[in-house]
């Protein structure tokens, strides 16, 4: 079952990688938190912890609810087309992704991380989950793609606290999912500004405005 | 203690004393080396007495330094004369002072001659202190090298103590460091006593005084004053020639007859030396003023090349 | 209660005085009056305590250790005073008891305009802190009272900012202070490298081990970091911007002071803890002192600014003292360890009278800076009668300066040369020697110029007519700030009549780290049997007075008063006036022509012709240019830009390439750490 989970976590992020429009993205990273708060229910009910299935619900509301549907509506509202920008092609990228693949799952290996007993098989995926994050904010160009990355990371970060101590505790949790809360409000915030001045939720537009 | 206190005076009387005769017997051999007469070989003691007795005219732009000044510097110059062994082995004041500090108070003197220069507002007044402080600061390397050249043999600044050495170790003439630092020091001697080629002491033209510019505002007892310390300067300075490369004459040890016998000979040196200098005075002209810095330069690297070959035995 | 408990005591009342001189007066802020007093007073106390306890340890030649603060384990706030660090808590205290005094009359310049309450909180901060620097035992905490130190003091040079010409000296003051900083930390670092220690004491014992490479390399370091602190040539651009535009109380501490603590760190490296070094180490310091005496006094005297020409002049002081210094260590490698001493006396000795006659400049500079709001020497003139106290106390540092009798500055020089003759007859080595008369000439011509510059300066503001309304209308500054002069000045008559009290002082450095050497007699006494000079100022002063009373009576007796007409200068039948004065500018160029291939002049004549050979109006202009700069740090601030935009491509402001760099970063490290 973990490593069903864990299969599905690292597929859905790769999946980030080759889709064509922005919305599919949205969806792959509800997709993804639900099973996140799956691997964390899971997690919780063998342990019998029940701040992780808090833990588990509050991704549920956050990550597969709000923020999504935060992100859906921006994209909506500001891009027609909502086609994908990226720096190189899709396979390219894919390709690249692959080899942070190795390159995680090799530092991990080595990183000798004291992991739990039923987190140990997350871990791996978890800092995969952290470098893929980052490569997409790197690879996309469009603003609502960085918030996406962002998301990607936050999740990474979340399964590495539940594989090395069960999480975190419950106020340090909330106050993360505050946060992503609010960076998403943001960045929704600041798309609509931005595609108001450029007509384009592109990034690179911004160079314009560099001194 | 007695005794030390009549040499102090002794030396005192008798460096204050020779400088005008000095100034005398280079004027003298100018004029006559010119086909003119000249005046006496005493006229510079006449001048001073009648400066001395005259009532002095001081600019009204002037502070106290222009009284002062006189003063301060001839007393610095009697000072410094105390300071450099003339008949005797010794100086009296040998245990107080070495070369370095009779150069600096011959450079408290100029010092003091320089400022007052610029305290009447004048414009020759600062003209020839500035030139003088250029070009007397470029001669002070060039005594002290040329001074090293010789205190090398004994290790010493103090006047007495190496005067001793090169007497009784017999310094060979012949020796090629001395000839280069003899010839070095005497460039030395000649901007040090302002005469031609670096300065002239006949004029107060513009273009080509420097020491005599600095005391247009002079006059009466403190134009006297100042006359007769730059005669003890120049008597100091060839003393200073004599010291470290003529010594031999000299007392060396203490009696009536050898202190005579060497006063008649250091007499004797300073008149041959006054006489080269009118010579040199006569025989070339004046050099422009940035020329002079070369002739200085050319002193030092003779004292350097001396110092080497020096080193080298 | 023994000397060293009494000396401990006095040397935490000094620290206690000038903490408290750094907090009340900010909380007393809005009372200008109170604040100022208790500034200036308690800044007063702490330097007379400072004195004293430096004094007795420097005395009774013992050592105080104070633990003030365990900041964590390992890291300790100790206070140590050694005989090094008492020489210069001496050096610091004296100078601040004189800036204090004469700085509270001297802000009265900003009332109005400045709350003065922050400036002397500063000035307190920035004694304390360079206290604190020369008595720490811990590279950790020396290099934190150092940064404390350097940025009170940019505060204090950037006090009146709204200058333009301030802000600029400002920043290239804290850009070339933190390029210091660098060097000194890296070689810091590099101690700690191979001792696995923060404590002084540990690289007492242990530094001397070190492979040669890594004892040069820390060298070279030091010199570079220390030798931008203290000014020397070529990384001197930023000591004469600063040290003129900062208050004239604080140019004075910076320029007597605070340039020293550099000095302080050069001798307890390179003497305490490698004993002196290779030989070529004092080389090296030796050329580099002789280029920065020579270079820094030719720049000096182009100037016309009266803070800059001290400004350069300090480059050149400490010039003097990096040449002595790098004659002791040349000594001390060929085991001579007499004639090593008496170069660090001279280098000691220098450090005082340096610190003494400079601070006096710094003021007297301020004292005409407060009375005619200029520091152009020619707007000024004829100041010795309306300022005759100022002029006087001028004119005793000055003449100091100038290494003239009878005051101390002539001590420290007669010193220096006699080293260095000691230089040209006991080293081994025909170069070696051949460099000790190169060495000599050369100060003896920078010691000529020195004289030269003041007779220029003081001549052009003090004498002859005033030349505009500012310096006609000048008054005499107020009794504190003469007072504090006057301090000074005492001090450098006693250290020229009677410096065998300084050479006792300095003895108890010397005699720790060199030879014995008898200071108290050093003046008349030869050095060792065989070499020998004199300098015996009280005897040479007596008889000096002796044939003055002697002249003036004979004077009177034989041709009576004399009397002294006050009449108009001549001036060839025209009426004189200020126009017609020697200028600063003149008053140099018949120098600054002899080396104008060195120094890079500038020279423009304009000539405005109505009939031929009858010009109307001829205006001449001479600026230095100072090939120094103009060779070393242009190119070196073209390659600098150039670079900045190759790394431009790197740091494009494009966030997906940021990220990218972090990604790689991230990886990289992880692997490497694994």
């Amino acid at each position: 079952m973990d490593s069903l989970v864990a299969a599905g976590l690292l597929v859905s992020t790769l999946l980030l990688f080759k889709i064509k429009k922005m919305s599919d993205a949205v969806g792959i990273i509800a997709f993804q938190s639900a099973l996140l708060a799956l691997a964390a229910a899971i997690m919780g009910i063998k342990t019998g912890l029940t701040h992780l299935l808090l833990a588990a619900g509050l991704t549920v509301a956050v990550k597969t609810l709000m923020i999504p549907a935060i992100l859906y509506y921006t994209i909506r509202k500001t891009d027609a087309r909502q086609a994908v920008e990226r720096t190189s092609s899709p396979h390219v990228s894919l390709l690249l992704a692959t080899l942070l693949l190795v390159a995680g799952y090799y530092v991990a290996a080595h990183l000798e991380l004291p992991g739990t007993e039923h987190g140990q098989s997350y871990l791996t995926t978890s800092i995969m989950l952290i470098f893929l994050g980052t490569f997409t904010m790197i690879e996309h160009k469009k603003a609502i793609m960085q918030a996406i990355g962002l998301i990607v990371i936050e999740n990474g970060l979340f399964l590495v606290t539940q594989s090395v101590s069960y999480g975190m505790p419950l106020v340090v949790e909330l106050g993360i999912f505050f946060d992503l809360l609010v960076s998403a409000a943001v960045i929704a915030v600041l798309s609509f500004r931005i595609h108001s001045t450029f007509d384009s939720l592109n990034t690179d537009k911004m160079q314009n405005l560099k001194g | 203690m007695l005794e030390q206190f009549l040499w102090i005076i002794g030396q005192g009387l008798l460096v204050a004393l020779m400088a005008p005769l000095l100034q005398g017997v280079i004027k003298k051999t100018k004029a006559r080396l010119q086909n003119r007469l000249g005046a006496p070989i005493l006229q510079p003691y006449y001048d001073i007495v009648k400066y001395l007795q005259k009532d002095a005219v001081i600019s009204d732009q002037a502070s106290w330094l222009t009284r002062a000044t006189p003063y301060l510097v001839f007393c610095v110059m009697l000072t410094a004369g105390l300071l450099v062994p003339t008949l005797w082995g010794q100086a009296p004041l040998g245990m107080a002072g070495d070369l370095i500090i009779l150069v600096y108070l011959f450079a408290v003197a100029r010092f003091m001659t320089a400022l007052t220069a610029l305290d009447a507002g004048s414009a020759f007044g600062g003209m020839g202190s500035s030139r003088d402080m250029a070009l007397s600061a470029i001669a002070e390397p060039a005594l002290f090298l040329a001074a090293v050249a010789v205190l090398i043999t004994g290790g010493t600044s103090r006047l007495g103590d190496i005067m001793a050495i090169t007497v009784r170790q017999d310094w060979n003439v012949l020796d090629p460091a001395y000839g280069l630092a003899c010839l070095a020091m005497l460039i030395v001697v000649i901007a040090e006593t302002g005469r031609i080629p670096v300065d002239n002491p006949d004029t107060h033209l513009e273009l080509t005084m420097i020491h005599e510019g600095m005391l247009l505002e002079y006059s009466g007892r403190y134009l006297g004053l100042m006359v007769w310390a730059a005669q003890i300067k120049q008597l100091l300075i060839l003393t200073l020639l004599i010291d470290l490369f003529f010594p031999w004459g000299v007392a060396l040890t203490p009696g009536v007859s050898g202190l005579l016998a060497a006063g008649a000979v250091y007499l004797g040196k300073l008149l041959v030396l006054g006489i080269i200098l009118a010579l040199i005075e006569t025989a070339y002209a004046k050099m422009r003023l940035f020329q002079v810095p070369r002739l200085l330069a050319s002193s030092m690297l003779l004292s350097l090349l001396a110092i080497m070959v020096r080193i080298a035995k | 209660m023994s000397v060293a408990d009494l000396a401990a005591i006095w040397f935490l009342a000094a620290l206690s005085w000038l903490l408290i001189g750094s907090i009340t007066p900010l909380l007393t802020a809005g009372h200008q009056p109170i604040a100022k007093r208790l500034a200036h007073g308690s800044a007063c106390l702490g330097g007379l305590c400072g004195s004293l306890a430096a004094i007795l340890v420097l005395v009774s030649q013992t050592t105080l250790v104070l633990t003030a603060w365990r900041i964590m384990p390992g890291l300790v706030w100790r206070f140590q005073v050694d005989a090094l660090s008492a020489f210069f808590l001496l050096v610091i205290s004296v100078v601040l008891v004189a800036v204090a005094v004469y700085s509270d009359g001297y802000v009265r310049k900003y009332e109005q305009k400045k709350n003065v309450a922050y400036l002397g909180a500063l000035l307190n901060g920035f004694a304390l802190s360079m206290m604190a620097v020369v008595t720490v035992t811990s590279s950790v905490t020396f290099l934190i009272a150092w940064e404390v130190m350097s940025l009170i003091s940019f505060l204090l040079v950037m006090f009146e900012h709204e200058k333009e010409q301030v802000r600029t000296a400002g920043y290239i003051y804290f850009v070339m202070t933190h390029i210091a900083t660098a060097f000194i930390i890296l070689s810091f670092l590099i101690m700690f490298g191979f001792t696995d220690s923060i404590e002084f004491m540990v690289y007492q014992q242990q530094l001397m081990q070190l492979p040669d490479g890594i004892k040069n390399m820390i060298f070279l370091m030091c010199l570079i970091g220390f030798g931008t602190k203290a000014g020397v040539i070529p990384l001197h651009i930023w000591l004469p911007r600063a040290h003129p535009v900062a208050p004239s109380s604080i140019s004075a501490l910076m320029s007597a002071v605070m340039i020293k603590t550099a000095i302080y760190g050069l001798m307890r490296i390179l003497v305490d803890f490698f004993g002196g070094g290779p030989a070529w180490w004092g080389q090296v310091l030796l050329a580099a002192g002789i280029l920065s005496a020579i270079w820094g006094i030719l720049l000096a005297l182009a100037e016309n600014d009266i803070k800059r020409f001290l400004a350069y002049s300090s480059t050149e002081n400490i010039g003097i003292i990096l040449a002595g210094l790098g004659t002791a260590l040349i000594f001390k490698a060929s085991e001579q360890p007499v004639m090593a001493s008496l170069a660090l006396t001279a280098a000691l000795f220098h450090i005082l009278s340096h610190a003494w006659f400079k601070g006096l400049l710094f003021m007297g500079a301020g004292s005409v800076l407060y009375a005619t709001h200029t520091k152009n020497i020619n707007e000024l003139g004829g100041l010795i009668r309306k300022m005759p106290w100022t002029a006087a106390l001028f004119l005793v540092g000055g003449m100091a300066l100038a290494a003239l009798p009878p005051f101390s500055g002539l001590i420290s020089e007669w010193l220096i040369l006699q080293s260095l003759l000691h230089l040209t007859f006991d080293s081994s080595g025909f170069w070696l020697k051949i460099a000790g008369a190169l060495a000599l000439a050369l100060l003896a011509l920078t010691g000529a110029f020195a004289a030269g510059g003041i007779v220029k300066q003081f001549g052009t503001a003090f004498l002859a007519m005033p030349r505009t309304q500012a310096a006609e209308q000048a008054t005499e500054v107020p009794r504190s700030m003469r007072l504090g002069m006057a301090i000074l000045a005492i001090l450098l008559v006693v250290g020229g009549l009677w410096p065998s009290g300084i050479l006792q002082l300095t003895g108890s450095v010397t005699n720790r780290y060199f030879g014995q050497l008898d200071g108290t007699r050093l003046l008349w006494q030869p050095v060792s049997t065989v070499t020998g000079g004199a300098a015996d100022m009280t005897v040479l002063a007596g008889v000096f007075i002796l044939s003055a009373v002697l002249l003036f009576g004979l004077l009177r007796w034989k041709f009576g008063r004399g009397t002294v007409v006050v009449d108009e200068t001549w001036n060839c039948g025209t009426p004189l006036t200020p126009s017609m004065e020697y200028t600063g500018t003149s008053y140099s160029h018949p120098v600054l022509m002899i080396f104008q291939n060195m120094l890079g002049i500038n020279r423009q004549v304009a000539v405005e012709r109505e009939y031929p050979y009858y010009p109307k109006k001829i205006s001449h202009r001479l600026q230095v240019q100072a090939n120094m700069e103009a060779y070393l740090y242009k190119p070196l601030i073209a390659a600098m830009l150039a670079l900045s935009q190759r790394i431009r491509t790197i740091q494009n402001g494009n966030l997906q390439n940021y990220l990218a760099y972090m990604v790689g970063a991230l990886v990289i490290a992880l692997i490497w750490s694994r």
